[in-house]
């Protein structure tokens, strides 16, 4: 019964002590915390502490050290040309406003870019070229004519054969502006040059007295296309013209409906004219088959929203289809590829959605199937749609912009990649371009970022990227391609918000060789932007924060273990061990100290581990020096000869006293240590010597060593880290103050 | 009474120099508001010495460091100080408010400040004779005062620092030394010199002799006294010893808690106090003179200057107190003519003389048994220390004999159960080295320790078969049974409270550390009811609240009963303590004397008590031995050596302590210089070269054990009459010159 007393008491006491350790550590908590240099250290630390815990969680690439930004910023296209004066571009609606004259005449009037104003007058802007007009240069051809009622639909620039020259034998070739006014007015121009200075030297024009809903076609593809295999006549009875003779289709909203016109060129008359049999308003017009060999693959296709019509070029109706629940809307997309020749693969594409969903839906050609191409489950994510040329099946890249995000597909509903584009530039309305020179897609969002995405995406997908500020509208018109005649360079242009039309070289131009940048056209945001191997900053600083809390901890603690057992030995023995030690230990400290530590990390293989190690052998001297000095004062004050006086052993003395005695120095030390460490190592990576593999902050700064300019160039990349190595030191500095106030209560006082 | 009426005289006709008027300093501090100055309301008038005398923490030093416009910044001053007339510190410019000030004024303030000071207003700072740059000659910071604050050229200068150290009586070869070439008083006369080298109209002199030597002190104060006729205009002693203010004041102020709680005529208030206090203080000083009297000391301590207080704040420690005392503020009234008191009832004291009341005869000696078997012997036991020479001087120096310190020498002694022997010395006499080598905390060098052991050390059976035998310890190993049996039976308190206990330790683990070492214990229990019986035992009760606490949250008092505690957990047989109570304020000592007593009476120990302090010795001792450089000079029963010294050093010693009494002067103490060193000493009588009764066969030969009956000797050439009749012969020898020094 007594024992079982004793017990409890014995734990009574326990707990007592228990608690009153307790106590003692809030109570010196309270004074920590009263300092404010303790406070600031310690709330610093801790940020430092929860940043590296939770630092999985929140850098972006996890394997920081490898990835590579999408180097999109390695070139960036210039502005080739611009006009000064406005075209009205808010007022172009639709339609393709600016062409250029295709590769076919060389020579004379050559690289123009032709305009439809809002004004009604049709322009041509030089590029450049010799004997042509300078760059940038306006040149009016001639006017339609616009009032409030009445509006410019669209232009469309295409080349027409004058028949066979008699002399040469050669095919006489002519650019022609086709342009129609929403009152039914078409106009169809033939271009010549006078001294490099473009003029319209025949005007036709046709008036149908109905409202044209879309802009008059040709059946010729525009010149900004590839390449065209044969040029169409302009008029059957010319010599040579057999079956390739151009035509003009226009749609026009009657009373009693819908009509589809067909208006031959060469005389501006209607061939025929057909009712199309829907309800809602045609949004698309499109001529199939411009380069067919024959005349009996080639279809007018228009669709409405909700159902897509093939006329065969004498008027009747081949097919038509609708995809249940869809409404269409935007862009009709067909492959150049498909217009070359008749095959059963060749499609019509088309976007689609619903409420639940949207996507890209194909139709044959000839025999209206549709297919599923592309399917999200968000409505309205898809805005636009572009492909490769198409030839020989199914484009190998076909793109779809869904969602802000550029998708390439192989195959129908076959994704093989995707990269993400800058919302803010966006919506991407726009069907992109494709550039077959250089198999790209060019991409052009409203707000005016341009993306030259490759086609085969892979880790590099784009080329370069450049963003128009857009004037005072805030967009920009649908780009358009514009292929060089003279050098078969790409081109883009784009009418600007103030109506001033705008060319980027499609290749680019080779500017900064490696820009560090705050975030990639890809739409990637970098919160502390990349450095100039493209690594993301954010995710080296964060990655960064394990590793130096690693060294500086296991540093900290090793160079202080080693330090207290070499200080007690030293300074509280006397003897051969102990001075042999001392001199030891007086030897490495005085060798200096970056000499040896370059030495030691070059000698030996730099790995983690060795570093650590080396970097406590650093350490341990000076630690053991202070300890040691506070050791031997300790052995001097009385209260040691009283603990000896008591019959304390050396253990006792040791463990008791001293150590209590010197855990604020050691508190102190092991914070000096950490932070050393953090500098030792930064300082080795710094130089160099330590391998950039081991990820931390020095590491982030070894670049700046060879050019000291990037502070200037990219002060996001380089402040982080130098802060972060700052505070770091600094915060421990604070902490080991907090500490001394702890354990000196006359600085307490003051 | 003559004294008195001087200064009746000059406060009637001399001019009014400082003028304090409601002053009080508030300290902002982490820990809240600390008032260490209130109500200060003072006047220093021309060739008026004012003494102050308190206990640590009264004031003291910040009023004297105000008066010299030394203020911290986290200080708030109320009232103001007027020097000459003009307003010197007030709320305005000072503490706190200093940075409030325009940068303007800010800078005027300085420089009027800066003229005042050392032209004005000295002073002498306490421990200011380590205050000297050990890298400059004497010259040169003497030099410095002159070269701030006058026009003079280098010529000049070097005169006036002549004039200025013949004046502190010193010899003008002291200028060009070094600091560490002068002797403490030495340099505290040089500090003195100093201060007054500008002759200042006040000069503040704060515990001008605290740290020095009793015979240097006594020297110190002659030379003030002998300043204070000629050049001294006024001047402000401040000092915890009533003797030194005694001496040197006119008029004594008693300061506690930041409050004056009396100011008189020196020997009015040294006489017939007014204030229960003052009573209590002037209680707290074992006399040298008079019988042998209890002391009680003052019970308590100091009140918390953090916290607010109501009442008058001595109440609490007072024993005439009752409850007007605790409930209202006394206020600081004039008693009689020129007598201030803060007390309630200062009218009951009027004409009472303090001493006569108070004074019973000591009833503590009566336990002492001479005849008791001595538990410790030491025989001839030596100490030297080697100096690690130059390492040239090492390997070619002509001298075959090492240089060394001989610092204690073929010592003897004999120490009885339940014995108390006091060894007393002036510093560097090898006390407390005797006391570690007892104690063997440092091996001697040659020499026998006996200690009285159990010889069945094996077995303890019980108290029957305890045969007893003396065990040789001076050259056990530190491992050895017998010396871990010495340990646990002897213990050692220190001088120092504050550095003799761990400050990262609790009381417990404090207490607890023999009870580890010795491994007496495994049961906490058994430990802690071992730790609470010690801790009683020292009057720490109730001890559940003095465990748990760490020894920056004790008092001195408590510090060094703690220190007590650890020293009696074990119960050993024999203590060795050393100075304890010379950190105590004077207020504790009696307390801790008492327990020493108390100790020894209760428990039987016996205690090898070290110490300079002749005055606490004769309180505690039973027996004494006077060591000088390392060798007994006399011994023999306490009141035997007190009452009858025989040795010339002894009666120097004896009279060079300063008393409260008027017949004190100590211009009488045959001595000369001070104490040398134990390095270079002389080959016969280890007092030669400061005994003025010193003849040829003194240097040459060891004097013999005289012996005056009843176990007291000493050791010297003459017997008592051939001192006396010395004396009478040559005179000349004894009229002192200080630039003997």
């Amino acid at each position: 019964m007594e024992n079982r007393d004793d017990k409890l008491s014995l734990n009574e006491i326990r707990k007592k002590r228990l608690q009153f350790r307790l106590r003692q550590l809030r109570k010196q908590w309270k004074i920590f915390y009263r300092s404010t240099y303790g406070k600031i250290g310690f709330y610093i630390i801790l940020v430092f502490a929860i940043i590296s815990l939770i630092a999985p969680l929140i850098e972006v690439h996890h394997d920081s050290l490898s990835y590579v930004a999408p180097a999109i910023d390695t070139t960036a296209p210039s502005i080739l040309a611009s006009s000064t004066a406005s075209f009205g571009g808010a007022a172009m609606v639709n339609g393709t406003p600016i062409t250029l004259q295709g590769s076919a005449i060389t020579g004379l009037g050559s690289d123009n870019v032709y305009l439809l104003g809002s004004n009604g007058a049709v322009s041509a802007m030089g590029l450049g070229a010799s004997q042509a007009l300078a760059k940038g240069k306006i040149a009016n051809i001639f006017n339609v004519t616009v009032n409030s009622t009445v509006s410019p639909l669209g232009i469309s620039v295409f080349t027409l054969s004058k028949g066979i020259d008699v002399y040469s034998g050669s095919q006489v070739l002519s650019n022609f502006v086709l342009v129609s006014t929403s009152n039914g007015n078409i106009t169809l121009a033939s271009i010549s040059h006078k001294s490099g200075i473009p003029y319209a030297s025949s005007i036709k024009s046709i008036d149908l007295h109905e409202k044209l809903i879309l802009p008059a076609i040709s059946s010729v593809l525009p010149i900004n296309t590839p390449q065209t295999p044969s040029v169409p006549f302009l008029n059957p009875s010319e010599p040579g013209a057999t079956s390739n003779i151009a035509s003009i289709y226009a749609v026009v909203s009657e009373p009693t409906g819908y009509y589809l016109y067909k208006i031959s060129d060469s005389s501006m008359k209607v061939d025929w004219s057909t009712k199309i049999s829907t309800t809602s308003a045609p949004n698309n017009l499109q001529f199939m088959g411009s380069f067919y060999s024959s005349g009996s693959g080639q279809r007018v296709i228009l669709s409405t929203s909700n159902e897509v019509f093939s006329y065969y070029t004498n008027g009747t109706l081949a097919w038509d289809n609708k995809v249940s629940g869809e409404t269409f809307y935007g862009s009709m997309f067909i492959p150049y590829g498909y217009q070359l020749s008749s095959n059963s693969y060749n499609q019509v594409f088309l976007m689609g959605r619903s409420s639940i969903s949207s996507g890209v839906y194909g139709f044959n050609a000839m025999s209206g199937a549709a297919t599923t191409i592309f399917n999200s489950s968000s409505p309205n994510s898809v805005t636009a749609i572009s492909s490769s040329l198409g030839i020989g099946g199914f484009p190998s890249a076909f793109l779809v912009i869904s969602n802000n995000t550029a998708y390439v597909l192989s195959d129908p509903q076959a994704i093989t990649g995707n990269v993400s584009l800058i919302k803010t530039y966006g919506p991407f309305v726009y069907n992109p371009l494709y550039d077959q020179v250089s198999s790209q897609f060019i991409i052009a969002g409203v707000k005016g970022g341009i993306y030259d995405l490759s086609s085969s995406l892979g880790s590099n997908p784009f080329n370069w990227a450049a963003v128009y500020v857009p004037g005072s509208s805030g967009v920009i018109s649908n780009p358009a391609l514009i292929i060089n005649g003279l050098n078969d360079k790409s081109s883009i242009g784009f009418v600007g918000g103030n109506g001033a039309a705008i060319i980027y070289s499609a290749t680019g131009t080779t500017t900064n060789p490696m820009p560090p940048t705050f975030h990639t056209p890809s739409g990637t945001i970098f919160p502390l932007g990349t450095t100039t191997e493209g690594s993301d900053v954010w995710s080296q600083f964060i990655a960064s924060f394990t590793p130096d809390w690693v060294i500086g901890i296991s540093v900290g603690l090793i160079g202080v273990t080693i330090a207290i057992v070499l200080g007690m030995l030293i300074g509280y023995y006397r003897g051969f061990i102990s001075t042999a030690l001392d001199t030891i230990t007086l030897v490495i400290y005085l060798i200096p100290g970056l000499a040896l530590l370059i030495a030691l990390t070059s000698v030996l293989s730099p790995s983690f581990l060795n570093i650590i190690l080396i970097l406590s052998f650093l350490s341990w001297p000076f630690t053991t020096f202070t300890i040691l000095g506070v050791i031997r004062s300790i052995k001097q004050r009385t209260f040691i000869d009283a603990a000896r006086v008591s019959g304390a052993g050396s253990s006792q003395i040791l463990r008791r006293h001293m150590l209590p005695n010197i855990i604020p120095l050691l508190i102190y030390l092991t914070a000096v240590n950490i932070s050393g460490a953090v500098g030792g190592i930064s300082t080795l990576q710094y130089l160099g010597i330590a391998p950039l593999t081991i990820q931390t902050w020095g590491a982030m700064l070894n670049p700046l060593q060879g050019n000291f300019n990037l502070a200037a160039q990219a002060p996001w990349w380089i402040i982080p880290p130098a802060i972060a190595i700052t505070l770091f030191i600094t915060a421990f500095i604070f902490l080991s103050r907090g500490v001394d106030e702890l354990v000196n209560p006359r600085i307490r006082r003051r | 009474m003559l004294k008195t009426e001087t200064v009746a005289n000059n406060l009637g006709t001399s001019k009014e120099l400082l003028k304090i008027e409601n002053f009080g300093i508030i300290f902002d501090t982490a820990e809240g508001q600390l008032t260490a100055l209130e109500e200060i309301d003072l006047s220093v008038f021309d060739h008026q010495t004012l003494g102050i005398i308190g206990e640590s923490g009264s004031g003291k030093t910040t009023l004297a460091t105000a008066i010299m416009g030394l203020i911290p910044e986290n200080a708030r001053v109320t009232g103001d100080i007027k020097f000459n007339d003009s307003v010197l510190i007030n709320e305005d410019g000072f503490g706190k408010n200093y940075r409030k000030l325009k940068k303007k004024t800010r800078k005027m303030l300085d420089i009027k400040l800066q003229e005042i000071r050392w032209r004005d207003i000295s002073m002498i700072f306490q421990g200011s004779m380590n205050a000297f740059n050990p890298s400059y000659t004497i010259e040169k910071q003497i030099g410095e005062v002159f070269r701030i604050h006058t026009n003079l050229n280098d010529e000049q200068i070097h005169k006036k620092c002549i004039e200025t150290i013949e004046f502190a009586g010193l010899n003008p070869q002291v200028l060009s030394a070094f600091p560490h070439e002068l002797s403490g008083g030495m340099k505290q006369r040089a500090i003195i010199a100093m201060a007054l080298a500008l002759s200042p109209k006040l000069v503040i002199a704060d515990e001008p002799t605290t740290g020095l030597d009793v015979i240097t002190q006594a020297k110190i104060i002659t030379e003030l006294k002998r300043l204070k006729q000629s050049a001294l205009n006024s001047m402000i002693v401040i000092s915890h010893d009533v003797g030194v203010v005694s001496q040197l004041a006119d008029t004594v102020m008693v300061l506690y808690a930041g409050k004056i709680m009396e100011i008189g005529p020196t020997w009015d208030v040294y006489e017939k106090s007014l204030n229960p206090y003052t009573m209590a203080l002037l209680n707290s000083y074992p006399s040298i003179e008079a019988a042998k009297t209890f002391i009680t000391g003052i019970p308590g301590s100091l009140p918390d200057p953090l916290s607010a207080k109501t009442g008058c704040y001595f109440a609490p420690r007072c024993k005439f107190a009752d409850q007007t005392c605790s409930d209202q503020i006394p206020k600081l009234r004039e008693i009689s003519p020129g007598r201030f008191s803060r007390c309630h009832y200062a009218e009951k004291f009027l004409n009472k003389e303090t001493y006569k009341d108070e004074k019973k005869e000591s009833t503590h000696g009566t336990d002492y048994n001479p005849n008791a078997e001595p538990v410790l012997k030491i025989e001839e036991l030596t100490e030297y220390f080697s100096m690690r020479g130059k390492a040239y001087g090492e390997l070619y120096g002509k001298e075959e004999v090492k240089r060394v310190v001989k610092a204690v020498d073929h010592v003897s002694a004999e120490i009885r159960r339940g014995e108390i022997y006091g060894v007393v010395g002036e510093s560097g006499s090898g006390k407390t080295t005797l006391g570690r080598v007892v104690l063997r905390l440092l091996p001697p060098t040659s020499g026998k320790i006996y200690y009285m052991m159990k010889a069945n050390d094996g077995e303890e059976d019980g108290e029957g078969d305890d045969k007893k035998t003396f065990v040789e310890i001076e050259n056990l190993k530190d491992r050895d049974h017998a010396i871990r049996k010495y340990r646990s039976e002897t213990q050692l308190i220190f001088q120092d409270p504050y550095d003799s206990i761990d400050p990262k330790m609790t009381v417990y683990s404090i207490i607890q550390e023999p009870i580890i070492a010795h491994k007496v214990t495994s049961d906490p229990l058994e430990a802690s009811r071992m730790i609470n019986e010690a801790l009683v035992a020292v009057n720490l009760s109730p001890p559940e609240n003095y465990i748990e606490r760490y020894p920056h949250e004790l008092s001195g008092g408590e510090r060094q009963r703690v220190a007590a505690a650890r020293a009696l957990v074990l119960r050993p047989e024999f203590l060795v303590a050393d100075e304890p109570i010379s950190m105590l304020d004077v207020s504790l000592r009696a307390g801790f004397m008492n327990l020493l007593i108390n100790m020894r009476n209760k428990f039987g120990i016996s205690i090898l008590y070290i110490t300079h302090d002749l005055a606490s010795a004769r309180y505690l001792c039973d027996k004494l031995l006077v060591m000088y450089l390392g060798v007994g000079m006399e011994g023999g029963l306490t009141e035997d050596v007190i009452k009858t010294p025989l040795h010339p050093y002894t009666k120097a010693l004896i009279r060079a302590v300063p008393k409260p009494g008027k017949n004190w002067d100590p211009s009488k103490i045959d001595i000369i210089g001070e104490v040398g060193n134990a390095i270079d000493v002389p080959k016969g009588c280890r007092f030669t070269r400061r005994c003025p009764y010193a003849v040829e066969e003194c240097m040459v030969s060891v004097p013999p054990k005289r012996d005056a009956g009843n176990g007291h000797w000493y050791l010297c050439h003459f017997t008592q009459n051939e001192l006396e009749n010395y004396k009478s012969f040559h005179k000349e020898k004894f009229n002192f010159n200080d630039e003997m020094i």
